[in-house]
């Protein structure tokens, strides 16, 4: 291939590389917004995602039923264990949410809602980027259903990320194994405060950073958020402990959650509007 | 008529790739393993093999732009590698008779090339922090047995639907 490298080709192959490195620059920044180019991609594929995906659930599912019949018998029994327990705590979660309520009229604190409040709104897994290395799904809700960039996004199983950028019918979720755009979730653990920031890949956990050196952390408690963060409600369990270091300098201890939520296998998730105010809500409504 | 074809097949790749193949893929929790469907790419390179090099450069950059809107955070990577790719390996191929075997071969090297493209400019601004052993051991074999895979199952469909194209637009 003599002719290969001419000078025509070589300044083509530069003015795109400097083009990249523009989109790249423009991209790496923190957007809420898409643009319009942007958006109107989102939404036109959105909408077959929307009709491809469906159909490959239900055959994906007709499967996994006959798995889940196998295992019905050994869940029923477990799930009989630990129902022995259930009408006892019920009960005394009713009177205990009576007893809180009558003192939060006492103390004239009965309009304010609670940190640990939301509102729910549900929403269909339509695609997810395949590559493995952007951890990004796509949902079926979007700026036209109140989505809003920076809620959180939850399964039954626990907390899976935050919405990233909205375009009109779909939004993307950013999720906590994600490593460019990495979450910052203010979160606590049996009342010791931390952040959770950051995925460690290799062993599978995320690194609850930044605990006080003295706390009392041990292996196997759990981890939710703190509700402290702009727009996290709190409880939303995050997941477990699995092992306990200190940070290079000795000044913090860092441990390792494994995560409740399964990231491999997302299908309905449900995104969390917090329902108490926040100064970064105050702000934007103004 | 010829470019509504194109679109429309490698459109429905791209959602296959994004809505179908993450619903059937086996879910290896928690392991390494990365299988990466690539069939938009492989498509393209098809078109550069059966069809034009400059077709195939032009839909590189423009489905290589649609993924990276949609697929990423970050624009502009993957249109650029494809774009990059599919040029060298339209040379590449004419140095070669094609047939099924060749065409095997030369597309999993393209796949392999593209792959480690984005896996650089990936990991220069911190999208992902895998090593370079680990990209090799866990993600490169499995993608590139998934993808042989798709290759050998639509070589013939692939093949005839650009020759009837091609045939069609002299």
């Amino acid at each position: 291939m003599p002719s290969f490298f001419s000078n025509k080709r070589l300044i083509v192959l530069l003015a795109s590389i400097i083009v990249l490195g523009a989109l790249i620059g423009y991209s790496i920044k923190e957007r809420k917004q898409m643009s319009w180019p942007e958006q109107f991609a989102h939404d036109t594929v959105g909408l077959f995602q929307y009709i491809f995906n469906r159909p490959a659930h239900y055959v994906a599912g007709f499967f996994g039923t006959i798995q889940d019949i196998e295992n019905t018998y050994k869940e029923n029994k477990a799930l009989k264990e630990s129902l022995s327990d259930y009408a006892r705590v019920k009960q005394e979660n009713r009177d205990l949410k009576h007893d809180y309520q009558d003192l939060k009229k006492q103390m004239n604190l009965s309009n304010m809602p609670e940190l640990s409040d939301f509102k729910k709104l549900h929403a269909l897994v339509i695609g997810r980027s395949n590559d493995g290395w952007n951890q990004v799904v796509i949902v079926d809700k979007g700026e036209n259903d109140g989505i809003k960039s920076d809620m959180a996004v939850v399964t039954s199983d626990g907390l899976v990320g935050k919405i990233g950028k909205v375009s009109k019918f779909t939004s993307e979720v950013i999720l906590l194994t994600n490593m460019e755009q990495q979450n910052q979730i203010s979160a606590m653990s049996n009342h010791v405060y931390g952040m959770v920031e950051g995925y460690d890949s290799k062993h599978g956990t995320l690194l609850f950073q930044k605990i006080p050196i003295k706390s009392k952390v041990k292996k196997g408690q759990i981890v939710t958020t703190s509700g402290y963060s702009q727009l996290f409600p709190s409880g939303l369990p995050i997941g477990k402990i699995t092992r306990i270091t200190t940070d290079p300098y000795g000044l913090t201890k860092i441990a390792q959650v494994q995560p409740s939520a399964n990231f491999n296998d997302l299908n309905h998730v449900v995104i969390v509007e917090r329902s108490a105010r926040s100064a970064a809500t105050d702000s934007g409504n103004k | 008529m010829k470019h509504l074809k194109l679109f429309l097949v490698l459109f429905l790749l791209l959602i296959i790739e994004g809505s179908v193949m993450p619903v059937f893929l086996p879910d290896f929790q928690w392991k390494p393993i990365q299988m990466v469907p690539v069939f938009v790419f492989i498509f393209i390179l098809f078109i550069s093999f059966f069809l034009s090099r400059n077709l195939s450069l032009l839909y590189a950059i423009v489905f290589g732009f649609l993924t990276d809107m949609v697929y990423t955070s970050i624009l502009g990577v993957y249109a650029f590698c494809m774009g990059l790719t599919a040029y060298l390996f339209s040379y590449l191929a004419r140095l070669f008779h094609l047939n099924l075997f060749i065409i095997l071969i030369l597309t999993l090297l393209g796949i392999s090339v593209f792959q480690f493209e984005v896996y650089m400019i990936y990991s220069l601004i911190g999208v992902t922090n895998q090593s370079f052993t680990d990209f090799l051991k866990w993600r490169l074999p499995a993608t590139l047995l998934l993808n042989g895979v798709f290759i050998i199952l639509f070589y013939y469909p692939f093949q005839r639907l650009l020759l009837k194209i091609d045939k069609s637009s002299d």
